[in-house]
């Protein structure tokens, strides 16, 4: 079997798995997967606006400030999720639902930590 | 020009993605090719060797590489052989706390690094350890911490109370233009093709 399938397989695995209880919030909800067309496999997952490598690098100005973005001051749920103490304490606790439904992550890395905000954003059409 | 006001009503926070070597089990001896055992400089010292033996703690080990990452803004082990070498030495590379962490914060998070980084993975924490650790140091929180300039956290005053509620009703003016945007024409359009 080759890489890209078994991480295909891992990943449906995981994300079923996820969903037999309930889901967990943090980790990635995952709303439909499946093969789009031949060879081309798709996962539709909730919007995150953010990776925490981007916010560790300091790449994030554009998407927390006003930009694409419409966003009426940061609520003060979105600043406790920025603050040390809340990055960590989330990302631990997605770790301990993982770890207590027998899965390893084993690739845990700054760019695997998504921020999902509830954020009010405008798409316009010319 | 049509605008889309979407709203979603999710709890914000932050999510743990990308399952693709995630593997069933506590723990497993592999014999695998090192591209398939994470990433480099969050890769535990257990993984950087020739048989490695994976765990549940090797990923307590790359939290404690995204901690130390958050706290110094600089990565802990930048490549594989700084983690070679800190498995022969033990010597977990120096901490030193922003300023403006207070020092009973501090050492409590030094504490929890040195522990996340230990070098025999049995010796690391389990979740549920880190968590109790955290929900100790909770009752400092209402201090919000955020990213200064420098990459650096420093702590600042949460706003006041009277400062965000002004900030919603200086925005509503602007949510009533977009609410008309979205509907207002479409409301017209219905009532200009109605049946008289």
């Amino acid at each position: 079997m080759s890489g890209v399938e078994e991480a295909i397989k891992n990943e449906v695995r995981v994300i079923e798995k996820v969903r037999e209880k309930r889901g967990h919030p943090n980790i990635i909800t995952v709303l439909k997967h499946g093969w789009l067309r031949e060879e081309q496999y798709h996962f539709d997952m909730e919007l995150c606006i953010l990776n925490l490598e981007d916010y560790i690098l300091g790449n994030f100005k554009s998407v927390l400030g006003i930009g694409r973005y419409y966003n009426p001051g940061l609520s003060r749920d979105t600043l406790s999720c920025l603050s040390l103490w809340g990055i960590l304490s989330h990302i631990a606790r997605g770790l301990e639902f993982l770890h207590a439904s027998k899965e390893m992550h084993r690739d845990l890395k700054p760019r695997n930590g998504t921020l999902l905000s509830p954020f009010f954003f405008t798409v316009s059409f010319p | 020009m049509l605008y889309l006001v979407l709203l979603s009503l999710v709890e914000p926070g932050w999510k743990i993605a990308d399952f693709g070597l995630t593997e069933e089990g506590a723990s497993r001896i592999a014999y695998t090719t090192l591209h398939s055992r994470g990433t480099e400089c969050y890769r535990a010292p257990e993984l950087v060797r020739e048989r490695s033996a994976v765990s549940m703690k090797s990923d307590i080990f790359a939290l404690g590489c995204i901690l130390f990452e958050l706290v110094m803004a600089r990565k802990a082990f930048p490549r594989d052989i700084h983690v070679f070498e800190y498995a022969s030495n033990r010597e977990i590379p120096a901490i030193v706390m922003p300023e403006t962490v207070d020092d009973r914060v501090a050492s409590y998070l030094t504490q929890l690094i040195h522990g996340m980084l230990q070098v025999d993975w049995w010796q690391r924490p389990p979740t549920r350890d880190i968590l109790k650790l955290l929900s100790r140091l909770a009752d400092g929180r209402d201090e919000i911490w955020s990213k200064s300039e420098n990459g650096r956290y420093t702590r600042i005053h949460e706003p006041s109370q009277r400062s965000r509620l002004w900030k919603r009703l200086i925005l509503l003016p602007q949510w009533s233009v977009l609410i008309h945007h979205s509907v207002g024409p479409a409301l017209t359009s219905l009532v200009s093709n109605a049946p008289p």
